[in-house]
């Protein structure tokens, strides 16, 4: 399914004025297209992405899938938020169901298809455990498998691998782009790490300081697997770097009444 | 093991408590009817079996009804409060007003309307009963963090799925301690209310059966202490028993709570 994003303004409330969030924000990925989204923290990425999944209202801008504007969009898309907020009385599988459960599928059918997920995402052995049992970086994968679960053609992920070593990450990059080839999907990606960007994504965005507005696009015209040593990853990670560096020294505070 | 570990210094403590107080009566030889020692208070159990049976029996039935009561009508708009911010307004501070209101001496009052029985009994357990189960369940359901609700909504929940899924699941912990307090009012309301209702028009087998409460004060006026230390220890067994379960059921929907770190 093809996403674009048009012209999206977002202000806070903040004490007696205001705090513009998102300055017209552009945005087009394609039907299938992995884009990646790099900025600097507090520039609104994670604001964008709930605009997307529709938990809070832009103050302007439009959202159009395959070109319309859908009022049902959010039963396309499959957010990911950056907490994992897993349900502390729920196991592992039953957490990774949730979705599937309040779309009313049966729960053995919906255990089945989560207990392969899980397994692929490494988690086999933990299905009974309770989220407090679990690390930072687990429970961020049952959050990321019940997101995929659902099988929604546009996926929003929000910084997912956050809470992860650098082994169990480039093992999940792996996992996520084959479930990402498998099911098809337009995935927007939310991440501070620049390598990430580079390993998973067929664009990636950079959003200048906050108020956030696109800055620039970068094409990663690679195949995939990446390999980090290849010059031309090195060449764009340095440019990739350049820009986010500038944005850093320029945070700026708007405010206005 | 574990078991008599943790139950052993109490009842330890107990124990001490009663061989004192044995010894004392023995020694200073005071009377039945102003102190009866531990070991007639145990003797008039089996002596009296068929009262406090039969008497149980009643005491239960109110107390019972009392605490099912104030558990589905507590729910009830504990939920129906949170959901209408003009029943919030309107109730919330009543609500906690009243719980520094000592509602249960209308219990006299009560009998004048309602006559004997069980209905007097079960409006006064309700009326103490009822009031921390509807906080604690409107706490409970408005603790919950908002990133949750979000998720749900981002799942496409229905406002059911999100009442039913997420915020009473969510809200069991504070239902619970309201529970626990309300069953132990419960006891209190309906065992205060036989007192004052005094003597029960109906009887089952020759014995008076005006329920623990009643047979507590009879026996105190007419000096069978004895008999009102046995009635009174029975209900506190039958107290921590009521309780107990409870607890048991707690334990089982919140063992997730419970689950060490792997
Ligand atoms: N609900 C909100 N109310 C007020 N301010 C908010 C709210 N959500 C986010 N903000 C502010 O908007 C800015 C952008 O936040 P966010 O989108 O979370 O940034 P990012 O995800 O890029 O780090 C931050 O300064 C944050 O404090
Ligand atoms: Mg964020």
């Amino acid at each position: 399914m093809e996403l674009r994003i048009e012209d999206l303004h977002k202000s806070f409330p903040h004490g007696a004025s205001s705090l513009r969030v998102l300055n017209g924000v552009c945005l087009e990925a394609t039907c299938g297209e992995f884009v990646a989204i790099l900025g600097p923290s507090g520039c609104g990425k994670t604001t964008l992405l709930n605009i997307l999944a529709g938990l809070i209202e832009p103050d302007s801008g439009r959202l159009l899938l395959d070109g319309h504007q859908v009022p049902d969009y959010r039963s396309h898309i499959a957010y990911m938020q950056q907490k994992d907020l897993l349900l502390p009385w729920r196991t592992v599988l039953d957490n990774a169901i949730l979705g599937l459960e309040l779309q009313g599928l049966p729960r053995q059918q919906a255990h089945a298809q989560a207990q392969a997920l899980l397994e692929r995402f490494g988690l086999g052995g933990f299905e009974r455990a309770y989220p407090h049992q679990l690390s930072g970086g687990m429970r961020q994968r049952v959050a990321l498998v019940r997101t995929l679960l659902l099988q929604k053609p546009i996926w929003l992920l929000d910084e997912p691998f956050g809470a992860l070593d650098a082994m169990t990450r480039s093992q999940l990059h792996h996992y996520l782009l084959q479930a990402w080839h498998d099911q098809k999907a337009t995935v927007l990606f939310v991440t501070h790490d620049v390598e990430e960007a580079l390993v998973l994504a067929d664009r990636v965005v950079v959003m200048t300081a906050r108020p956030g507005r696109i800055k620039a696009i970068l094409d990663v015209a690679l195949p995939r697997p990446r390999h980090v040593t290849d010059p031309q990853f090195v060449a764009l990670k340095a440019e990739l770097l350049e820009l986010l560096h500038a944005e850093s020294l320029e945070e700026r505070v708007y405010e206005s009444s | 093991m574990r078991v008599l570990r943790q139950l052993g210094p109490p009842l330890g403590l107990i124990l001490a408590f009663f061989a004192g107080w044995e010894t004392l009566v023995r020694l200073w030889e005071i009377p039945t009817y102003l102190l009866p020692a531990p070991t007639q208070i145990f003797q008039a159990i089996p002596a009296h079996l068929e009262i406090l049976w039969l008497n149980s029996g009643v005491t239960l039935a109110a107390v019972g009804l009392g605490f099912g009561i104030s558990l589905l009508g507590g729910l009830a708009l504990g939920i129906a409060i949170f959901y209408s911010p003009m029943l919030e307004r309107a109730l919330y501070p009543i609500l906690i007003a009243s719980r520094n209101v000592p509602l249960f001496t209308i219990a006299p009052l009560l009998i004048v309307w309602m006559g004997f029985g069980l209905p007097p009994k079960v409006v006064v357990a309700v009326i103490i009963a009822f009031f921390p189960l509807v906080v604690s369940t409107y706490d409970g359901l408005r603790a919950l963090d908002a990133d949750l609700v979000n998720l749900f909504r981002a799942l496409g929940a229905t406002r059911w799925q999100i009442l039913r899924k997420l915020r009473l699941p969510a809200a069991l912990p504070f239902i619970f301690s309201g529970a626990k307090l309300s069953l132990v009012y419960s006891i209190i309301g309906a065992v205060f209310a036989e007192m004052v209702v005094g003597g029960q028009v109906w009887r089952a087998s020759g014995v008076v059966a005006g329920g623990l409460g009643y047979w507590i004060r009879h026996a105190t006026n007419f000096g069978h202490l004895d008999l009102a230390f046995a009635l009174i220890l029975w209900l506190s067994g039958l107290s921590l028993v009521l309780f107990g379960c409870i607890v048991w059921i707690e334990r089982h929907l919140l063992r997730w709570q419970r689950v060490e770190r792997i």
